[in-house]
């Protein structure tokens, strides 16, 4: 079955996983996400992107069921859904930024949305001890949470999203914080997860390397709309305008044409 | 006379009357706060937590009441306690259960708006995470109070900081009758009416020893929650 759906990955023939149709979001009176439709396919990973306050990550709280948008519905395999449907939410994690711990150890955080889906005390020794291994953070693993490194606590917000395996994963710029060596290793791993648990991955990134690195593909959000969507080698060959070019670092047909000012702004 | 008062108060310190005085005091007081965080914590929590038109007003309500005056607050459950009053039939005045009451609605807009405040101030984001790991509506409280836990400890020591050294709210509806309603602070109150100091400075030395005792605790939590 996995070999089937990575094989329908980016391909119209498979069902989307999670949907978003007429989604309308306003915050304090102005418009912040206007979307009519985006689809998200089982074992893709796509790359969310575009200028700070395009909508990106309140495009991510919407589709995780954290927050309600004004208009518009959610689809987890067909379902409507919302932020009451915590069934759906638990089929899903996320990664955000700011890699925030739960006051306790790394373990106890690490172990935190399995207890909170009930998850039999061994089941869940043997879990976390399995995640931890895995990510190469066992040596941490009673330390105080909230003393760790910027690094070690992104590996630790990792290990505390992918334990539960979900089927969509959510990362919010999660190498933000990152050195080089840390966000290849990030990559990495993530890549690896990913193919081993068929997992949805919607990744938010300013980063073009990170896109390259990681995407299936690509959708530009700006001012709340979508500008592209597309396979990342196609939006990455020819972005739709300037502004998207701008994002991927290249350069569109409109500023080759006017004598490089994208690039100058880049 | 200023000397011999303490060295009289330091004397009666040891004495049976005074002990019973304070253990009452301690006995009314920890009654009402341990009361007062039953209700004002899951309350705080909710509030804390929850999102609805009309917020600010209710937490501006409860940062007046936080301020209240107690003999304002002795006067009303006076009133609502006496015979003619709409709980007179309880026949509740003038014990210890009023006195309880009184210091209740003290202490109660206190230990709300310390946890409506430190509820508030935990991040969103540390929120957002705990649902987005697929923590439910009673869980999130739960994780909400995990990380308030600090300020929830904060605002029982404040309750009980102000409600035990007040005086007007229980000398109104306990009356200050020996050994049955006397506290600390009613006890002294009575005492240098009379013209007695030693047992008023006696009670005086306790309260400030517990006004301190809880001010260095709280200020070592703030020092804690500061340094996070």
């Amino acid at each position: 079955m996995s070999d089937n759906q990575v094989a329908q990955t980016n391909g119209a023939a498979a069902s989307p996983l999670l949907k978003a149709e007429g989604l309308w979001h306003a915050r304090g009176g102005r418009m912040v996400l206007d979307i009519r439709m985006i689809e998200f396919f089982p074992g893709e990973t796509l790359c969310l992107m575009g200028r700070n306050g395009a909508g990106k990550s309140t495009l991510v709280s919407i589709l995780n069921l954290l927050e309600k948008p004004s208009r518009g519905t959610v689809l987890y395999g067909g379902e409507r859904v919302g932020p009451g449907s915590k069934a759906a939410r638990r089929r899903m994690a996320g990664v955000f930024q700011q890699p925030h711990m739960f006051a306790g150890t790394v373990e106890s955080n690490v172990a935190y949305g399995l207890r909170m889906r009930r998850v039999p005390a061994a089941e869940i020794e043997r879990r976390v001890g399995a995640v931890l291994d895995d990510l190469g953070i066992e040596h941490i693993r009673n330390h105080d949470a909230r003393s760790l490194s910027g690094g070690e606590a992104q590996r630790v917000a990792l290990a505390r999203a992918i334990v539960l395996k979900p089927e969509v994963l959510f990362l919010d710029e999660p190498a933000g914080n990152l050195d080089r060596l840390a966000r290849q290793d990030l990559h990495r791993d993530l890549r690896r997860i990913a193919v081993q648990e068929n997992t949805t991955v919607i990744y938010v990134t300013h980063s073009p390397e990170e896109a390259r690195a990681v995407a299936g593909r690509i959708a530009i959000l700006d001012g709340g709309r979508i500008r592209q969507i597309g396979r990342a080698r196609e939006v990455f060959g020819s972005p739709a305008d300037d502004l998207v070019a701008r994002l991927l670092d290249r350069e569109s047909a409109d500023s080759k044409r006017l004598g490089h000012i994208g690039r100058k702004a880049v | 006379m200023f000397l011999d008062s303490i060295r009289q108060a330091l004397g009666l310190l040891a004495s049976a009357e005074v002990w019973s005085i304070i253990l009452r005091s301690v006995e009314v007081s920890g009654t009402a706060v341990a009361v007062a965080a039953v209700i004002g914590i899951p309350l705080g929590v909710l509030i804390g937590l929850a999102r609805f038109p009309g917020r600010g007003a209710v937490v501006a309500v409860i940062n007046t009441g936080m301020a209240l005056p107690p003999v304002v607050v002795g006067l009303i459950v006076f009133m609502i306690l006496s015979r003619s009053g709409p709980l007179g039939s309880l026949q509740l005045l003038y014990t210890k259960q009023a006195m309880v009451l009184a210091q209740l609605v003290l202490a109660v807009p206190l230990v709300l708006g310390i946890t409506v405040s430190g509820i508030g101030g935990i991040p969103r984001e540390v929120l957002m995470q705990a649902k987005s790991l697929g923590a439910g509506r009673l869980q999130l409280a739960l994780a909400a109070l995990n990380e308030a836990k600090l300020t929830l400890v904060l605002a029982i020591i404040a309750g009980m900081g102000r409600i035990i050294a007040e005086v007007g709210a229980v000398m109104m509806v306990g009356g200050n009758f020996k050994g049955e309603t006397q506290v600390m602070t009613t006890t002294i109150l009575e005492e240098v009416r009379k013209g007695e100091y030693a047992l008023g400075l006696a009670l005086g030395i306790i309260l400030l020893t517990i006004a301190l005792a809880a001010n260095a605790v709280m200020s070592r939590i703030q020092g804690g929650v500061m340094t996070r």
